[in-house]
This record gives C-alpha cells, sequence and structure tokens, in this order.
C-alpha cells in the first residue's frame, strides 16, 4: 500500500480511538461513596474548600443525628461523636464542591463483634486527597476493632449538632402572655438584660418597638420604656394611656407630662400583640 | 487495502466521532436514597433526558424540544420561561445526587447550571427538580443554595415545622425564579389582592435640634411608600419588559415562624437585584401565609435598602419583621 494510503487509513482509526477512548473519569470514589450504601454522606457547595468542608461537617452530624433518632417528633439536640469524616473535593463552577462522609458502620455498630471490612477506594483524579481518605478510613476502622475488644461507655466527649446552628436565644421561658414579657421587663435592670428577649420576640411577630415618635404614636396600645442612654439603665416601664400622665409600673406612680420628665433619657414604645 | 473497506471503516469511525459529540453533551444522572428501585431509575432517566436536551439544545442554538411525556406542563412554562430570558446548560456529564422526600412527591438539588447570557460573575447557579410520586418531572426551578436551605431545615422545632420550612424554601425558590423567567402570572397569583407592598428608599438625614421633642423623634432616614397589589405589578412588568435580562440573588434567608399564628411565617431576604439596566442591594420581608400549603399568599411585602444614604448599613433590628404588622381578625 502506498504511504499515502496508509496514512489516510490509519489517521482516522487513530483519531476515532482517542475519542472512543475519552471519557470524563469521574470519580470512582465519590460513586462508591454515594451510591454504595456503606456510608453516611452529604454535599456542600460553596465559595471555599474551608466553608464548604465546615458546612458538610455540620450538615453530615446533623443527618446522622436524625437516623439515629427514631421518634416522630425531631429532637435537634442528639450528641453525635465524630472525629473522622473524609472529604472529597471537587471544582464546581467557579466554586467548591464538598462531599463529606463517614462509614455507617462506625457510627451504628460501634460495639458489634464482627469485623469490619475495610472499602478500597481507587482514587483517579488528582484533586483528591487520597491519602489523607484511606487515613481517615482506616483510623475508623482501627477505632472499632479496638471499640470490640473492651466494654466501651458512651463518649464523654460530645458534640452538639445543633448548638452551632443555633443564632436565636431561647426565649422559651418568657411566654408571649402581656403579664410575663411586663413582669420581665419590671424585673431586668438594664435594657442590655432584656434586648435579646425583645429582639427575638418581635422577630416571631409577638411585639413590636421602636424608637419614640410622637407623631406615630398609639397611645392606647404602646408602653414606654424610659431608659438612661450612658448605661442603659431602666428608669420607668409606663403603662398605656392616652394622655400626657401615665402610670410607672416599676415605682406604681403616676408620671405627668412624661416628656419633659424624662427628657434627658431615651424612650422607646412597646405594643405587645 | 480494498477501497470499500477502507471507506466503509471512515464511515464507521464518522458515526462513532459524531455519537462521541452527542454523548460529551448528554448528562447523567443517577439518584440515591429511594427504596423503590423502578421509580428512582424513572427519577434518574427522566432529569437525564432533561438535562441532555437542556444541553443539545443549547449547543445547537435551537429551541428546546422536550419530551412531554417525562415532565408537567408548569415545568415545561417554567424551563421555557427561563430559557427565554437566557440560554442555559448543565456543565457536568454525571451527578449522583440523593433524593428528598416532600410533601407529594420529590425533589434533587444541585444541579449546575451555566446561564450563557447572565452578567459576568453570575453564570453559574445551582437548580432544584421537583417529581411528583410518579416521578414526572413537576418543577424545574433556581435554589437559594442548599448550604442555605438545610441551615434554615436544621432550625425546625418538630416535623410540622421541618415540612412547613420545607415548603416555605420551595417557595421562595420558585418566587426567586419567577422573576428571573418574568412570570408575572405567577407573582400576581401569590400575592393577596389586598397585599401590604412597601417600598423604601434611601434620604438624607434631618439635622438634630436641641429642642425636647426633637431629642425624642426618630430621624427620618428611609422613606416608605405604600402600594396597591396593581401598582407594584404595574410597575414590575415595566422592569420585565424594559430588561433583557432578570438576576436576583437572595445571599441571606431567615425564616422564622410567628409565634402565635402557625401557619404564618416570616421569610426576610438579602436580595441582589440586577437587570440589564439597573442593581441594587436591600433586604426582601415577606409575611406569607400557609393555611393552604398548596397555595401560600403573600399579605406583606417589604423593601428596604441595604444602608443608609451615609453608607452605615440597616442594623438586623431596623428590617420588619413579623412584629412590625399586627394580625388582626384571624
Amino acid at each position: 500500500m502506498e504511504y499515502k494510503a496508509r496514512i489516510n487509513l490509519l489517521l482516522p482509526i487513530f483519531f476515532g480511538f482517542i475519542l472512543l477512548s475519552t471519557q470524563k473519569l469521574h470519580s470512582q470514589s465519590e460513586v462508591v461513596i454515594k451510591t454504595g450504601g456503606d456510608y453516611y454522606w452529604t454535599q456542600i457547595i460553596d465559595d471555599t474548600f474551608d466553608i464548604a468542608k465546615a458546612e458538610a461537617r455540620t450538615e453530615l452530624i446533623y443527618q446522622i443525628s436524625q437516623e439515629l433518632k427514631d421518634i416522630k417528633e425531631i429532637d435537634l439536640k442528639t450528641d453525635v461523636n465524630i472525629d473522622s469524616i473524609g472529604y472529597l473535593t471537587f471544582e464546581r463552577g467557579p466554586k467548591k464542591r464538598v462531599v463529606a462522609f463517614v462509614l455507617k458502620k462506625y457510627i451504628k455498630n460501634i460495639h458489634e463483634s464482627h469485623t469490619l471490612n475495610v472499602i478500597q477506594l481507587n482514587y483517579t483524579e488528582s484533586s483528591l486527597n487520597a491519602t489523607q481518605i484511606l487515613k481517615d478510613t482506616i483510623s475508623v476502622v482501627k477505632k472499632v476493632e479496638e471499640a470490640n475488644k473492651t466494654v466501651v461507655e458512651e463518649p464523654q466527649n460530645i458534640v452538639n449538632a445543633a448548638t452551632s446552628m443555633e443564632k436565636t436565644v431561647n426565649t422559651s421561658q418568657i411566654s408571649d402572655n402581656t403579664e410575663d414579657i411586663i413582669g420581665f421587663i419590671i424585673n431586668s435592670k438594664y435594657v442590655a438584660d432584656i434586648e435579646k428577649v425583645m429582639q427575638q420576640k418581635k422577630y416571631q411577630g409577638t411585639i413590636n418597638y421602636g424608637v419614640l415618635k410622637t407623631s406615630t404614636l398609639y397611645p392606647e396600645r404602646c408602653y414606654l420604656l424610659v431608659f438612661d442612654p450612658a448605661n442603659g439603665e431602666i428608669k420607668a416601664l409606663l403603662d398605656k394611656g392616652s394622655s400626657n400622665i401615665r402610670f410607672d409600673l416599676i415605682t406604681k406612680k403616676d408620671v405627668e407630662t412624661f416628656l419633659q420628665t424624662y427628657n434627658k433619657m431615651n424612650i422607646v414604645w412597646i405594643q405587645i400583640y | 487495502m480494498d477501497t470499500n473497506l477502507l471507506r466503509t471503516t471512515c464511515l464507521i469511525l464518522l458515526f462513532c466521532f459524531i455519537s462521541k459529540i452527542d454523548a460529551q453533551y448528554a448528562t447523567k444522572v443517577v439518584l440515591t436514597d429511594l427504596s423503590d428501585e423502578q421509580l428512582k431509575t424513572k427519577m434518574s432517566d427522566n432529569a437525564s433526558k432533561l438535562l441532555t436536551e437542556i444541553n443539545l439544545a443549547f449547543f445547537e442554538k435551537r429551541e428546546l424540544k422536550i419530551d412531554r411525556k417525562i415532565i408537567s406542563p408548569t415545568a415545561i412554562a417554567s424551563i421555557l420561561g427561563m430559557w427565554e430570558t437566557s440560554m442555559f446548560r448543565c456543565y457536568e456529564a454525571d451527578i449522583i445526587e440523593k433524593v428528598i422526600n416532600r410533601k407529594n412527591g420529590y425533589e434533587v438539588r444541585n444541579i449546575p447550571i451555566f446561564i450563557k447570557d447572565a452578567p459576568k460573575g453570575e453564570n453559574y447557579e445551582e437548580t432544584v427538580i421537583l417529581f411528583n410520586s410518579e416521578g414526572m418531572i413537576e418543577n424545574y426551578y433556581i435554589s437559594i443554595g442548599t448550604n442555605r436551605v438545610n441551615e434554615i431545615l436544621q432550625q425546625s422545632t418538630d416535623v410540622t415545622d421541618f415540612r412547613r420550612r420545607q415548603v416555605v424554601l420551595d417557595f421562595v425558590e420558585n418566587f426567586r425564579t419567577a422573576y428571573n423567567r418574568r412570570d408575572g402570572a405567577f407573582i400576581n397569583k401569590v400575592f393577596s389582592d389586598d397585599a401590604l407592598i412597601i417600598t423604601g428608599s434611601v434620604i438624607k438625614t434631618q439635622p438634630k435640634t436641641s429642642d425636647m421633642m426633637s431629642m425624642n423623634l426618630s430621624t427620618e432616614k428611609i422613606k416608605y411608600t405604600r402600594l396597591s397589589k396593581a401598582e407594584y405589578l404595574n410597575g414590575l412588568n415595566k422592569v420585565f419588559k424594559s430588561n433583557d435580562y432578570i438576576n436576583i440573588v437572595f445571599n441571606e434567608v431567615e425564616v422564622i415562624k410567628h409565634n402565635k399564628y402557625p401557619e404564618i411565617y416570616g421569610v426576610t431576604l438579602k436580595q441582589n437585584w440586577n437587570t440589564t439596566k439597573y442593581s441594587d442591594v436591600g433586604y426582601i420581608f415577606l409575611m406569607i401565609d400557609f393555611k393552604n400549603e398548596d397555595n401560600p399568599i403573600i399579605h406583606v411585602r417589604t423593601w428596604q435598602p441595604e444602608k443608609y444614604a451615609d453608607g452605615k448599613k440597616l442594623e438586623r433590628d431596623e428590617v420588619f419583621s413579623l412584629g412590625t404588622f399586627g394580625i388582626y381578625n384571624r
């Protein structure tokens, strides 16, 4: 065959094989972890790996805590001890994708006597921290094996999955009842003592408040909280009223011309629904 | 070598090449965490078909030809609405995701898309596919971000609250996507006819005086304007018509249940509003009534700028919340 003819034959075959064999290499590890059924896993996408890892860890702990609780009403204060979580990291567009995972058997069967099978993972992508993942997995296995040899009490070092997500003050001790709210304010000395509770109740729709502005005042609906701007000390809590005379719920006395009386103080109106 | 054999070989290779081009734009979706294998396979196949068709249409610069056997009319309308604003594609060939249970169906999150005509830096979004209980695609919209969703769901106090928060988030994501696809009809549907709609605009602060009354007066820094539903929607439709691209992003999302009326939720969103002609950042507050969970209604919608005229950011306390509005005669 002529040289040119050979090239004409071989070139398309060559490129054809190149194309046919070019497959997107999806992480076999990811496939094993996500579809194998042996891992708890979660996935987070965020701006940086550090942020995504932290969120993935929190979400993973939360998910595990839900699965281990077998009650109708979810109690989010379950304590889960996890000190060996693996991570897979990928780029996703401009963001970072993180898969956090842990062996189910480590969590559920920590006291079982049978030998744990280690799942061998094949790492095909350079983005994976393969060595660390294997180390984590092996250390998990070792911990389980050691636990099986001795009687192990419940771990003392616990992580409360709900705590890190709680951003609000617990206001359950102060009911939404008007008397309780008024009582709470009367028994507090400084605005700082009541601020967070009042904020939360406002967010939850129980009360409203704002800086005193006479043009928008609805006196029949609002209490007036008077405090010293220098240190936040509560000076008076004036009852609802429609005239210039109001009853101070703290001193139990009438206050006339309260705007003049408290002209150096800050006044906040409070409406309780 | 025989010419015919050579020709045949080349044709076979050419066929493989073309198939490979198509395969390169295919997206394969694998789903987990659903015990019904048949249903799971059906959902995987439907999601794969949808995303692959979107990718092919993107590459071929043509209209979408979605198989109506796998998808509801609502979902088609949503996707076509997004497509009309801008073509988009799924840029990952393999996706493995969990199936999440929701009321009357399932959802699959973290489907990545690239939006062609979005402003630079806003091209990449995550989307959600909703399925009904038979595995048919029921809806499709842009997500607010799985991490935000998780954060809100983790604040649930009980199973009922968890389920309602799912509905809230579903609503918020659909609501956000309605702006992206310029769906005035949907926005009209979800606002109560007597909704309270308030828009704030920043004004210069008044100098403080020394008299006693003024010392107790708050300084007017934001001017609030009340709009009727019709006024608001008219203004919105004008924006939809005059802008080629609209993108709103919710950077912060807070969901709070009303203490006295548990079917009412306050949703506070920090919104980045971007159109071809205008951008701003502000806080949206929605008071949403979930008495009828299948048709939630917005009773209050407010917007406040993120900052005052002097650049100072609004304190959390200054942003409208459930307590700002009294609920009477319920």
